[in-house]
């Protein structure tokens, strides 16, 4: 599916910027590439830093491959000195086509390039705490709320998995760029890695403003949905009001069928109670026992997936949601896009790298 | 670009059948680069948002949940259950862009509203269906919340405390639903483009449960790679690039995110009095750094720690509490928690536009402008068989 051949969007981050502001613009790009635009991506000289960054530092070097395969995927990527006046003037030009930018830098009022291009998406540094220093994930979640509503009380603050703020900014400003180019005016659209991320916990300030001095925080064991350990890994106990009855029925226990468990605050004061016969019902049983006669009752619990797991799921083959491609002498699984279109995947392919714009636009 | 589109996407018109977050969010999205966003619900068939259990039940007419997801739609009360609800909306439908929706898989096809019956009333339309696992596969039907998505799109399995179990966001927060509207609506607005352009409209199947996946993209990639790495997924606070960082409490008893880029790890050493080694950072030493961290941080006020920190370049900040956000005096509070002409507060938008976003129509009670909207629509202020 080629939906947005007609444009051509330019990626261009510099050479300091924080690895956060590099991911969430390189995800932005990827995504309008793999739906069918031409996107280039301008490195400055010196390399780029995602092509060191590990999935897991210190633990599995050999996967340094995947990040800049999943973040490159289906772009061309060309290094460009623009100190240098010539090339300085081919990124000049290379603008002036350009019908979308996607940068960091800053400031909403100078346009990079030509005023011609229609739409520029400007990752922004945070406020607040952020300003002084370059923002990491880690700090960007915790002024959000967001690291506080995660884990133990007992213990820290926990952070999501992975590149979450990176993610989560890229796909906004992936929308950005869409609503811009949707637009028939030139736009300047900003995109701020806090705001992403409030906006993503809106809970945690809405208690806080119609409930005054109420406030949600990490639960830990106390909470109503919990991932519970079985007899080949984890599940996730995930049940609304409605889900109870049958749930209840499904562990077929008779303390869980009294009528205050039928409510959040009566199930919240006999958490102590119920947990361990839920508990002891899982330990026996496979996730994809409990996945199956869960969901066959319509009760929403999910089995706790490795990432590397989808790669033979079921669900995932039938959708053929893993692509893969041939990538600096390895092969890459990466997930498509999240969205069919008729029917019909989208198909990232491995990036492609140039030496000059001039080949990047053939 | 010029002539690409038909219409700026502020003449779209939106039929929102979305509920609670993942469809209602999107909607919201849309109406926040200016669509006109109509919330369709029947009185046997309405947002659950509306009245929310726990801590957001406030008895009030509208919970708080409701009126912060579906500011600036209007609202049309339409049973589709009924022939002449769903006539009337199949008129609406020839005069609308697009019709966003998670309901769960079939209910659409059961209320005779299938795409293909969609389409043949208004050839351009672009349905967007979002949903648990996608329109196909044997989970399509499936049911799920943000946190069933965490653990089925591998999120879970790399959240956690290091040793520790995995863990999901929770009922308070279900991160992965909030995730599903910030990307869908990017997708939605490449389908209009791309109809207007072509004549052809089309549907989307948005699976929330492959956008969780793709948000760990690499960690598939890597686990294809090298599945041994899947032994040690969980980090805690450890910074998946590989730089010093953690979550430590300090004397006042704040947690503390902190981060430290490269170039600062000397002087933060020198700080804590923790000897640096001018060997590679491994895990080792990486572990005994942060433990001496942990130990100077509990010794001082956040404050102080704040301060000392950031002036040798690192990156740190308090893990700030619910009901210490809206106090903090942040700019993106004013722009994520604005308020309307009521006083009440609302979600604002993910991203900034050249002029601010505002509120040009609070949350609406049930079916709060069907007249209005049928009139401008369909040129009948009442739903009735179109004779």
């Amino acid at each position: 599916m080629k939906l947005l051949d007609q444009f051509l969007i330019v990626e261009r981050v510099g050479a300091q910027a924080p690895l956060v502001h590099r991911l969430a613009i390189g995800i932005a790009s990827r995504i309008a590439a793999d739906m069918g635009a031409k996107v280039i991506k301008i490195l400055p000289p010196g390399g780029d830093p995602l092509a060191h960054t590990p999935v897991i530092p210190h633990e599995s070097p050999e996967t340094a491959l995947a990040l800049s395969a999943v973040i490159d995927a289906s772009k061309t990527v060309v290094t460009l000195d623009d100190n240098d006046s010539h090339c300085a003037a081919e990124l000049q030009d290379l603008l002036r086509q350009a019908n979308g930018l996607i940068t960091d830098e800053h400031r909403m009022d100078t346009p990079i390039g030509n005023p011609r291009v229609d739409v520029a998406v400007k990752v922004l540094p945070s406020d607040a705490l952020l300003a002084k220093n370059a923002p990491s994930e880690l700090t960007v979640l915790a002024l959000s709320g967001m690291l506080d509503l995660i884990g133990n009380p007992e213990n820290s603050p926990l952070a999501l998995g992975g590149h979450q703020v990176a993610y989560a900014s890229g796909y906004t400003a992936f929308t950005a760029l869409m609503g811009g180019l949707a637009s028939l005016r030139n736009r300047q659209l900003a995109v701020d890695v806090l705001d992403v991320m409030m906006w993503i916990n809106w809970k945690g300030g809405a208690t806080s403003a119609f409930r005054p001095g109420s406030n949600i925080t990490r639960e830990g064991s106390r909470a109503e949905w919990q991932v519970v350990a079985c007899a080949d890994g984890h599940i996730a106990l995930v049940h609304s009001e409605k889900d109870w009855k049958p749930l209840a029925e499904l562990i077929g226990h008779p303390d869980l069928m009294e009528p205050d468990m039928f409510t959040l605050l009566g199930r919240e004061k006999k958490r102590d109670q119920y947990l361990p016969i839920i508990r002891a019902w899982a330990k026996h049983r496979t996730r994809d026992e409990i996945y199956r006669s869960a969901q066959a009752k319509g009760v929403p619990i999910g089995p706790v997936f490795a990432p590397s797991e989808l790669l033979n799921d079921a669900q995932f083959k039938a959708r053929d949601v893993i692509a893969q491609f041939e990538y600096q002498g390895k092969t890459i699984n990466l997930p498509r896009l999240p969205i069919r279109w008729d029917g019909a995947a989208f198909n990232p392919v491995a990036p492609r790298y140039v030496t000059t714009i001039k080949e990047a636009l053939l | 670009m010029t002539g690409i589109a038909r219409e700026a996407i502020e003449d779209w018109r939106v039929l929102d059948l979305g509920i609670i977050t993942a469809g209602a969010a999107t909607s919201a999205v849309l109406a926040d680069f200016g669509a006109n966003v109509i919330k369709i619900e029947s009185n046997s068939y309405q947002d659950p948002f509306r009245r929310w259990a726990g801590k957001w039940d406030l008895g009030t007419a509208l919970s708080p949940v409701f009126q912060f997801t579906n500011r600036n739609k209007r609202g049309l009360e339409l049973d589709l259950k009924s022939d002449v609800g769903r006539e009337c909306f199949l008129e609406l439908v020839a005069h609308s862009d697009v019709i966003v929706e998670n309901f769960r898989r079939g209910v659409l096809d059961r209320l005779g509203l299938s795409f293909e019956v969609l389409s043949k009333v208004n050839p351009q339309i672009v349905l967007a269906s979002m949903s648990s696992q996608g329109d196909s596969g044997p989970d399509r039907k499936y049911a799920s919340y943000g946190s069933t998505l965490d653990a089925t799109g591998g999120l879970s399995a790399i959240t956690g405390y290091p040793g520790d179990a995995p863990v999901v966001s929770g009922r308070n927060f279900n991160y992965t639903d909030q995730l599903a509207a910030l990307v869908a609506t990017g997708a939605i607005i490449a389908g209009v483009m791309h109809a207007k352009k072509t004549g052809k409209g089309a549907h989307l199947d948005i699976a929330q449960r492959e956008i969780t996946a793709f948000a760990v993209s690499e960690y598939i990639s890597a686990g294809a790679l090298n599945p041994v790495a899947t032994t040690t997924l969980r980090r805690g606070n450890r910074d998946a690039a590989g730089l010093v960082q953690a979550c430590c409490q300090a004397s006042d008893g704040k947690w503390l995110a902190i981060t430290v880029p490269e170039e600062s790890l000397l002087a933060l050493c020198a700080q804590i009095d923790c000897e640096l080694a001018h060997t590679r950072l491994d895990a080792s030493k990486m572990t005994l750094i942060e433990g001496a961290l942990s130990l100077y941080v509990c010794k001082h006020p956040s404050e102080k720690i704040v301060g000392d920190f950031a002036n040798i370049g690192v990156s740190i900040a308090p893990a700030l509490r619910g009901n210490e956000i809206l106090p903090s005096g942040m700019g993106a509070v004013d722009r994520i928690f604005p308020k309307s002409s009521n006083g009440d507060y609302v979600k604002g938008s993910p991203f900034q536009q050249e002029t601010a976003f505002s509120v040009h129509h609070e949350a609406p009670a049930l079916g709060e402008h069907t007249e209005e909207v049928l009139q401008e629509l369909l040129g009948r202020p009442i739903i009735q068989k179109n004779t």
